[in-house]
C-alpha cells in the first residue's frame, strides 16, 4: 500500500496584497507521481517553491508541509539546506537559465555530490559520468566536460535531471519540466523521468499546464484554479468524467488529435474571460467564467465534496454533471 | 493561379562557424481561402520560412510569388503593395506590441502609412476592428501592458487584419497562451477567416491545434518539407516516419506510460546529415537513407512524402 | 473522453461562441473587481511591463519618492534660479571692479561673498558663472545627444556596412584622449562660449552613439519592430516612432551625467585659462584665485563648492532617473 511521503495541509501563501495560494492540501505517496495541473496564475509554481522553502521574502506561507515526518515550514534553514538537493530534488522549466553557463556540466553535477555526499573529487566524477549515462546522454565521458551552451535544450534538461537525482532524492519536484521542449523531446524526457521514478523509488511531483502530459504520466491529479484546488482524482475518471466546470471547460476547449474535430465542424467550446486572482474574490474564484454559475456561488468558497472514492471536487453542483456523465455512458 | 507560391526557396544564415541552412529547398502553395499548416519542431526552419514569406528575412535562392507577382527580389520600398495583402500574427503577444504606443496608435498607424481613407474613415475602421476582435472601445487609449496575453493577441490580430489582407502568416499564434485562452483565439481566427475570406499560413508545433485548424498540412524537418497532405489524409494515414513519430509524441491518455517514440535530438541546421536528413533518428533507416536524399514524390491525390521506404 | 462525449458536453454547456465583446462587459456589473483588463494571466509579466513603460507621471512620482533625487532637483533648481536672476540682481558686468579687493565674505553686507584680488564681486561672479556653466552643459549635451543618437540609431538600425563605417568613425573619436582633443580644438578656434560648447559636444557624442547603437541593435530584433516592418512602415517611422521611445530611458540617464561632465570640462578649460576671457565662469574664478589659495582661500572654495554641488546634483538626478526609468534593472540588482 502506498504511504504518504509528503503531506501538504492547508497551505496558504500570502503576499502583502494578495493570496495566490489558499488552503491547499494534497498528498504525495511514495514512488508515485502526483500531477498538479493549472494555467499560469493558478499558484502551482509558487506551491513548488513553498515546498522547497524558496519563496520570495515578501511571501508568508502558513499551514503544514510534512515531508517524511517533519514540518518543512518549521525547519531551521540549516536543516532545510541539507534537505534541498539531497532528499528533495527540483527541476525547473527553463533548462537554458537554470544551469550556470560558465561551469562545465560535470563540475555542476560533482558539486552537488561533494556537498551532500562528501564524495572525493575522483569518485564524484565517475558518479557524474554514471548519472549522465543514467539520464541517457550519449557519450558521457566526453560530454561531461561540455559547457551548457554546447548542449541542446533537451540535453540540458537531462543534465538538470541528473543534478536533481544525483543524491537519490525521495521526492523530485518537476516544475513544467517539458514546457520549453519540443513534443518528441518532451516524450523522451517524461519517459526518462518515469523510468528514474521506478529505478530510484522516488516520488514525483509533476507541475504542468498540459492535460495530455497529466493524463499519460500521473498516478493522481490535482487541478488548481486561482490558488485553490478545484478537483482531485485519478487520471482515468478525471478525463472520462470531469466534475468541476473548470476542468470540464478545459477539456472541451482543447483541440485533440484523436477526436477528428475540425474548424469546419464548428467552433471550439470557449471558457470566456481569463483567470482572475482569488484575492478580493468572494466565493468561488471560477464563478466569473463559469457557464453554470448560480447566485449562491458568490457567497462562499465552495467546500470540497467527495462524489466518489478518491475524488474531490469544489463545486456543489457537480452532481448534475455526474448525471450527465452517466447519461452519456448509457448512450 | 495560387495566392502564394513558393518555389525551391532557400534561406541561409551566416553563422560564426559556417552556414545555417534554416530553409532548404522548400516548395509550397497556398490557395485562396485555404488554411495551410506548417508543423515541425523548433529549429526546423518554419518560423524562418514565415519571415521569408513576409520578406522580413531575405531569401538566399528560389522564388516567392504572390498572386503571380514575383516578390522575391523586390526592394523593401517596392513591397508596400504586397504588405497590404500579406500580413503576419506573431507568437509572443508580449513582445509584438510596442510598449510605448496606445492600442489606438498601434491600429491607426498602418492605415496612415498606407494612406487608407480620410481621417474620419480611418478612425471608423479602427473602431470597427476593435469591436470585431472583442475588446471594448476604451482599450484604444490604453497601453499594451494593461492587457492580458489573450487580449494582446486579439490586438495583434486586429493590427494584422486592419489593412484587409488576403493572406495572413500566423507564427504560433496560440502557443504562448494558456489553454483556456487558446480556444478563444482560434475561434476568433476561424470567424475572421469566414468573414473576410482570408487564407492562412499557420505555423505551429502543436499537432492538435493544426489538426483542428488547417485544411492542408506540411511537415517540416531540418529546413525541408518531408510530407504534405490534406488534413484528413495526413491524420488517418501518416506516411513519413517523422510524421508518425510526431503524432506518437503527443501525450495521449490512452497510451499510459509508453516509451518515447524517437530518440535523439534535432541535428544542427549547420551540419545537416547526408542523404535523408532524418536518418539519424529514424527507425527505418537503411544504407540508401544515409547516401541518397529521397525525392518528394506523390503517394496519393494530395499526398506527398520524401522517404525511401514508402 | 471520446468525440461523442465531447460533443455531448459541448451541447450541454452551449457551443455558441460567446461574443467576446460581451465577455468584457458582462461580468463587470456583477463584480467591479473583476476587471478583464489586467487579468492575472498576465500577472507576472504585467509587473515587468509596468516597469517597461514608465509614463511621465509614474517617473515623476518615483523621482519624488527618492530623497537623493529630490536633493539633486532642489539644488539644480537653485542653480537655474541663480542663472535666471543674475542679470536682474547684478545687471552690470560681473567682471567690473566694484569695491576694495580682498573683502572677506560677510565683511561688507553689500558684497556678501566678498571680493577678489581685483575688487570684483564674488557673488555676482558665481551667479553669472551659473549662466555660463548651465549654457555650456545643456547646449553641449543637447548637441552631443542629437548627433550621437542619430549616428548610433543609423548604425544600430541598418547594420551591415553602414554600421561598420559608423563604428569606425566612433572609434576614431574614442581612441583619442578626449580632453587633449578638447584643448587642441579650443586652442585652434576662438575661445568663446559657443566654440567651447561645440568642442565639448564633439568629444562627447561618441559615448551616446555607442549607447544608442547597442539599444537599437537589441530593439530592432523585437517582434514589434518585425510587425512594423511587415506593415510596410518606412525606416524613419520605425527609427523615430517605434524604436527611439523604447531606447530613450538609458540615454536620458546618461545625458544628465553628460551635463555634469560638460560643466566640469568647461571649468577645467577656464581654469587653465583657455576659457572665454569675456565672460566669468566658475572655472575661471578658481583659476584666478588659485595663486591666492593660502591667503584668500574663499576665492577658490566658493566657486568650487558651486561646481561640486551642481555636478553632484546632476549625478543624483541621473541616479534617480535611472531608478525611475529602469526599475527592473534596479530590482534585479
Amino acid at each position: 500500500m502506498a504511504l504518504p511521503l509528503l503531506r501538504v495541509d492547508n497551505l496558504s501563501i500570502r503576499f502583502p496584497t494578495t493570496e495566490p495560494v489558499s488552503n491547499l492540501s494534497f498528498l504525495v505517496n511514495e514512488k508515485e507521481t502526483l500531477a498538479i495541473v493549472g494555467e499560469s496564475g493558478s499558484g502551482k509554481s509558487l506551491t513548488a517553491l513553498a515546498l522547497m522553502r524558496l519563496l520570495p521574502r515578501s511571501a508568508k506561507p502558513s499551514g503544514q508541509i510534512v515531508f517524511a515526518g517533519q514540518d518543512l515550514l518549521k525547519l531551521e534553514e540549516r536543516r532545510m539546506r541539507q534537505l534541498r538537493g539531497k532528499d528533495i530534488g527540483m527541476i525547473f522549466q527553463e533548462p537554458m537559465t537554470s544551469l550556470n553557463p560558465v561551469l562545465t556540466i560535470g563540475r555542476q553535477i560533482t558539486e552537488v555530490l561533494q556537498l551532500h555526499e562528501r564524495l572525493p573529487a575522483k569518485a564524484a566524477r565517475s558518479r557524474a559520468i554514471e548519472l549522465l549515462d543514467l539520464v541517457r546522454i550519449p557519450d558521457p565521458q566526453r560530454r561531461i566536460d561540455d559547457y551548457p551552451h554546447q548542449l541542446s535544450g533537451g540535453m540540458r534538461q537531462r543534465v538538470m535531471i541528473a543534478i536533481a537525482v544525483a543524491c537519490r532524492p525521495r521526492l523530485l519536484i518537476a516544475d513544467e519540466p517539458t514546457t520549453a521542449l519540443d513534443v518528441t523531446i518532451q516524450a523522451q524526457v517524461l519517459d526518462l523521468l518515469d523510468k528514474l521514478r521506478r529505478d530510484l523509488s522516488m516520488a514525483v511531483l509533476l507541475i504542468t499546464h498540459d492535460l495530455g502530459v497529466v493524463a499519460q504520466w500521473a498516478d493522481n491529479v490535482v487541478v488548481m484554479y486561482a490558488g485553490r484546488k478545484v478537483e482531485e482524482a485519478l487520471p482515468e475518471p478525471l478525463f472520462a468524467h470531469p466534475l468541476h466546470p473548470y476542468t470540464r471547460g478545459l477539456l472541451a476547449a482543447s483541440p485533440r488529435l484523436k477526436n477528428n474535430y475540425h474548424y469546419k465542424d464548428g467552433p471550439l467550446t470557449e471558457i470566456p474571460g481569463s483567470i482572475v486572482s482569488a484575492a478580493g474574490e468572494k466565493g468561488c474564484s471560477f464563478r466569473p467564467r463559469c457557464t453554470v454559475a448560480h447566485d449562491s456561488c458568490a457567497n462562499a468558497v465552495p467546500d470540497l465534496f467527495v462524489p466518489a472514492a478518491n475524488r474531490l471536487v469544489a463545486c456543489p453542483y457537480h452532481a448534475s454533471f455526474a448525471e450527465e456523465a452517466n447519461v452519456a455512458l448509457v448512450n | 493561379m495560387s495566392l502564394l507560391s513558393i518555389d525551391r526557396l532557400e534561406t541561409h544564415y551566416k553563422a560564426p562557424d559556417g552556414v545555417l541552412r534554416a530553409v532548404d529547398d522548400v516548395t509550397l502553395t497556398v490557395e485562396s481561402g485555404e488554411t495551410v499548416g506548417l508543423v515541425g519542431e523548433s529549429g526546423c526552419g518554419k518560423s524562418t520560412l514565415g519571415k521569408t514569406v513576409m520578406r522580413l528575412v531575405d531569401p538566399t535562392a528560389g522564388s516567392i510569388a504572390f498572386r503571380g507577382t514575383d516578390i522575391t527580389r523586390l526592394k523593401q520600398n517596392k513591397l508596400q503593395d504586397m504588405r497590404r495583402h500579406v500580413q503576419m500574427i506573431f507568437q509572443d503577444p508580449f513582445a509584438s506590441l510596442n510598449p510605448r504606443h496606445t492600442i489606438g496608435q498601434i491600429l491607426l498607424a498602418p492605415l496612415t502609412v498606407h494612406g487608407v481613407g480620410t481621417k474620419v474613415e480611418r478612425q471608423q475602421l479602427v473602431d470597427a476592428m476593435i469591436d470585431r476582435v472583442g475588446l471594448p472601445r476604451d482599450s484604444l487609449d490604453r497601453y499594451p501592458h494593461e492587457f492580458s496575453g489573450g487580449q494582446r493577441q486579439r490586438i495583434g490580430i486586429a493590427r494584422a487584419l486592419i489593412l484587409n489582407p488576403e493572406l495572413v502568416v500566423c507564427d504560433e499564434p496560440v502557443s504562448a497562451l494558456d489553454l483556456s485562452i487558446q480556444a478563444q483565439i482560434l475561434n476568433l481566427l476561424v470567424s475572421m477567416k469566414k468573414d473576410l475570406g482570408l487564407s492562412y499560413l499557420f505555423i505551429s508545433h502543436d499537432l492538435s491545434v493544426v489538426r483542428y485548424f488547417t485544411d492542408r498540412v506540411l511537415v517540416m524537418y531540418l529546413g525541408k518539407i518531408v510530407e504534405s497532405a490534406d488534413n484528413a489524409t495526413l491524420w488517418s494515414s501518416p506516411k513519413h516516419p517523422y510524421t508518425r513519430a510526431l503524432m506518437d509524441a503527443v501525450p495521449d491518455p490512452s497510451r499510459r506510460r509508453h516509451v518515447a517514440p524517437i530518440t535523439g535530438d534535432l541535428p544542427s541546421a549547420q551540419n545537416i546529415p547526408t542523404g535523408c536528413r532524418f536518418h539519424t533518428r529514424c527507425v527505418l533507416a537503411s544504407d540508401i537513407c544515409r547516401q541518397q536524399e529521397p525525392e518528394f514524390r506523390s503517394v496519393g491525390k494530395t499526398h506527398h512524402v520524401a522517404c525511401h521506404h514508402i | 473522453m471520446t468525440s461523442t462525449e465531447l460533443n455531448d458536453y459541448a451541447g450541454h454547456s452551449g457551443t455558441r461562441v460567446r461574443s467576446p465583446a460581451t465577455e468584457k462587459h458582462q461580468p463587470e456589473p456583477l463584480n467591479p473587481q473583476w476587471n478583464n483588463v489586467r487579468a492575472p494571466d498576465s500577472r507576472v509579466k504585467t509587473s515587468n511591463a509596468l516597469a517597461a513603460v514608465p509614463n511621465k507621471w509614474r517617473v515623476l512620482k518615483a523621482l519624488i519618492h527618492n530623497p537623493n533625487a529630490v536633493c539633486g532637483l532642489v539644488f539644480l533648481a537653485l542653480v537655474i534660479l541663480a542663472a535666471l536672476i543674475a542679470p536682474l540682481i547684478y545687471p552690470g558686468d560681473p567682471l567690473a571692479m566694484v569695491a576694495r579687493p580682498f573683502l572677506w565674505p560677510g565683511q561688507n553686507p553689500a558684497y556678501p561673498l566678498g571680493t577678489d584680488s581685483m575688487g570684483r564681486d564674488v557673488l555676482a561672479g558665481i551667479l553669472h558663472g551659473a549662466r555660463v556653466s548651465l549654457f555650456v552643459g545643456l547646449v553641449a549635451t543637447a548637441l552631443g545627444l542629437t548627433f550621437g543618437v542619430l549616428v548610433g540609431a543609423t548604425a544600430g538600425y541598418f547594420g551591415g556596412w553602414i554600421d561598420d563605417l559608423l563604428v569606425r568613425l566612433i572609434e576614431i573619436f574614442q581612441t583619442m584622449p578626449s580632453f587633449v582633443l578638447l584643448v587642441v580644438m579650443v586652442a585652434i578656434a576662438q575661445p568663446t562660449a559657443s566654440t567651447i560648447t561645440l568642442a565639448i559636444a564633439i568629444i562627447t557624442w561618441p559615448t551616446v552613439a555607442r549607447l544608442a547603437r547597442a539599444e537599437f541593435r537589441t530593439i530592432r530584433e523585437k517582434d514589434f519592430v518585425m510587425a512594423a516592418r511587415s506593415l510596410g512602415y518606412g525606416h524613419a517611422r520605425i527609427i523615430f516612432l517605434e524604436i527611439l521611445p523604447n531606447a530613450l530611458p538609458p540615454i536620458i540617464v546618461t545625458s544628465s551625467v553628460m551635463v555634469a561632465g560638460a560643466i566640469l570640462m568647461e571649468s577645467a578649460l577656464s581654469f587653465m585659462g583657455l576659457g572665454d576671457p569675456n565672460v566669468v565662469s566658475w572655472g575661471s574664478m578658481i583659476g584666478a584665485g588659485r595663486e591666492l589659495i593660502r591667503t584668500a582661500w574663499y576665492l577658490t572654495a566658493l566657486p568650487g563648492i558651486a561646481i561640486v554641488f551642481t555636478v553632484l546634483s546632476l549625478n543624483l538626478i541621473g541616479d534617480g532617473l535611472n531608478d525611475a526609468l529602469n526599475p527592473r534593472f534596479t530590482q534585479e540588482r
